[in-house]
């Protein structure tokens, strides 16, 4: 029976008639047993899209034909935004971008920053900024966790990872005030040091997170229902992977081993051994093993950060009172954020703004991806594979 | 390949004394720069990932010169096969282009397909256009958005809804007498 369709698909606007670069919206294809596909819109609001994202899908019954990505619904100019700003101003505005990953963010704009107006950081800095960036991989992955055993239909664990991030973000309470977002690095080092209370928090925030993974795992990894959901479902092939841009855990759970960390070490990166979880078959399993695996890699970076940590130096350089970065250069800093390779490309103009700003964001790849995964999936399926990919699209649309 | 790739050459050609990065080798931050003529755009990224082995796209993006009315792509490709670095790694592909809107340059969907969405970032942010991109459509901002808003010519208004200086400026001053009298 042939069930493909003749036409490309081109998914119908939300609002007909304002089609300026489509033509009109393509009819409904019809097929050679007489039945006809169906052109649904998942989102913009739906419960499985995380955040405000239109998936454009055609069903022959349960099954994905053809699926298009529709986002931009939370584009909030960022990179416009970022011409007229000056550098040190940007640090805590870029921690919106990822919103689940704000250190992390701040981590890549001031790599870029720095290497463009030739700052160095100081030693103590580096640690700081190093456990802070960690503490906040392991919230964004449990996150990703109890969303994603949502999308599942597991009420259960989205409230047992909820109270683990708790405690990260009373980490960064303690430490920069702020919750979600801590608006902590400044260009050329970070705010402030920790207090004393930090300490003893931490190791038992570790302790506990420690404890929960064994537990999701206990019950996740092994549970029947769980495998078959997840099992073989979602697939998307090394060559894929790497074709389409993916990085971080859809990458690695396609048996490339890539981490920025490691790849093209930045901070102190280099001095931690750890390792970087991979997984042979890119399907959906995977790559929940795989962050989970990375949650467990992260708790290592932290205590033997804690441990190396030198409680004496400088945590801040002296920035100068007037920013010069050399005119026409451009710099490109990029770090392993929770959802993959995270980027920031500067050009500048020799004065304290930046002249262009672009960010690369892991989820904008990974979405396009979903494109090419999607074909085959039942709908149901297609709901656990987007909360497998982790998207945040308040960085995929910045 | 030829035909619509005939923008201005000459002008190119002239100003190449003021182009910043371009006079280096490599980016302030080390990354080896390859910069070719437009029209050998999509042979250079051929090359860089079938002879050379860079096999992932980080991310394409153009950079508007408005003083010297040219439209920058700047490409940031690498090898990612194992977690050591081995030698020649990366790189920074460059080429320009005018900044006219509508001006074409061939997509290079084909050889990291990835592309296809930076390619649309920058169709929508910018204006160029890419031939052979199989889905060239806008992607961040509204369909029937009609400027390219991170262009330096881009005026911050909806040209759509005819809204100009002028006429925000015309209806502040209408509307500014009663304003005053009605918080008095």
């Amino acid at each position: 029976m042939n069930r493909t369709p003749t036409d490309t698909f081109v998914p119908a606007r939300e609002t007909p008639g304002s089609d300026r670069i489509d033509g009109p919206p393509d009819s409904l294809a019809k097929l050679t047993d007489g039945t006809k596909f169906l052109e649904l819109s998942m989102g913009p609001q739906h419960p499985s899209t995380h955040g405000v994202l239109r998936l454009a899908v055609r069903l022959d019954g349960e099954e994905v034909v053809d699926l298009k990505v529709d986002i931009g619904y939370l584009h909030r100019s960022f990179e416009k935004f970022a011409e007229t700003w000056q550098f040190p101003q940007l640090a805590p505005f870029v921690d919106r971008n990822d919103y689940l990953a704000g250190t992390l963010n701040e981590f890549a704009y001031c790599l870029a920053a720095e290497s463009l107006l030739e700052l160095e950081v100081p030693e103590r800095a580096e640690y700081i900024r190093v456990i802070m960036a960690e503490l906040n991989r392991i919230g964004s992955h449990l996150i990703w966790f109890g969303t994603f055993a949502l999308d599942l239909g597991a009420t259960t664990p989205f409230l047992w990872a909820f109270e683990q991030r708790e405690r990260i973000y009373d980490l960064n309470e303690v430490v920069a005030g702020g919750r979600v977002f801590p608006q902590f690095f400044r260009l050329g080092g970070v705010r402030n040091d920790f207090p004393d209370a930090f300490f003893p928090m931490v190791e038992k925030t570790l302790d506990s997170v420690e404890t929960s993974i064994e537990k999701y795992d206990a019950m996740f990894s092994k549970n029947p229902i769980f495998r078959g959901r997840t099992k073989g479902i979602g697939v998307i092939t090394k060559e894929d992977a790497l074709g389409l841009g993916c990085t971080g855990a859809m990458l690695r759970a396609s048996g490339v081993s890539y981490d920025v960390r490691k790849a093209d070490p930045y901070s102190v990166y280099s001095e931690f051994d750890f390792a970087v979880p991979t997984a042979e078959n890119g399907d959906v399993f995977d790559r929940y093993r795989v962050r989970l695996a990375e949650i467990c890699e992260s708790i290592k970076i932290v205590r033997q950060a804690l441990k190396a940590y030198p409680r004496n130096g400088e945590i801040l350089a002296k920035l100068p009172r007037k920013l010069k970065p050399p005119e026409g250069a451009s710099v490109y800093a990029h770090v392993e954020s929770a959802r993959g390779d995270v980027g920031c490309f500067v050009v500048s103009d020799g004065t304290d703004q930046p002249y262009r700003l672009k960010w690369r964001a892991p989820s904008f790849s990974h979405l396009h991806a979903l494109q090419s995964i999607a074909p085959g999936l039942m709908v149901a399926d297609l709901v656990a594979v987007v909360g497998s990919i982790d998207i945040v699209l308040g960085e995929a649309e910045r | 390949m030829s035909g619509p790739l005939d923008h201005e050459g000459q002008t190119q050609v002239d100003q190449r004394a003021h182009k910043g990065d371009r006079e280096r080798e490599t980016t302030l931050d080390g990354w080896p720069i390859e910069s070719v003529e437009s029209q050998a755009w999509l042979d250079c990224c051929r090359r860089a990932k079938e002879d050379q082995g860079l096999n992932f796209l980080a991310h394409l993006t153009a950079v508007h010169h408005i003083d010297r009315n040219e439209m920058e792509l700047v490409a940031y490709v690498y090898r990612v096969e194992s977690e050591e670095r081995i030698g020649n790694w990366r790189r920074v592909l460059r080429t320009s282009i005018s900044d006219a809107i509508g001006t074409q340059i061939e997509s290079v969907a084909s050889v990291w397909p990835t592309a296809e969405w930076h390619e649309r970032e920058v169709w929508d942010m910018f204006g160029i256009q890419f031939i052979g991109n199989p889905d060239l459509r806008r992607i961040l901002m509204e369909e029937d958005f009609e400027a390219h808003p991170l262009r330096k010519d881009f005026e911050d208004r909806k040209p759509n809804l005819g809204v100009t200086r002028e006429t925000l400026a015309k209806d502040a001053g209408q509307n500014e007498p009663s304003r005053q009298g009605s918080s008095s």
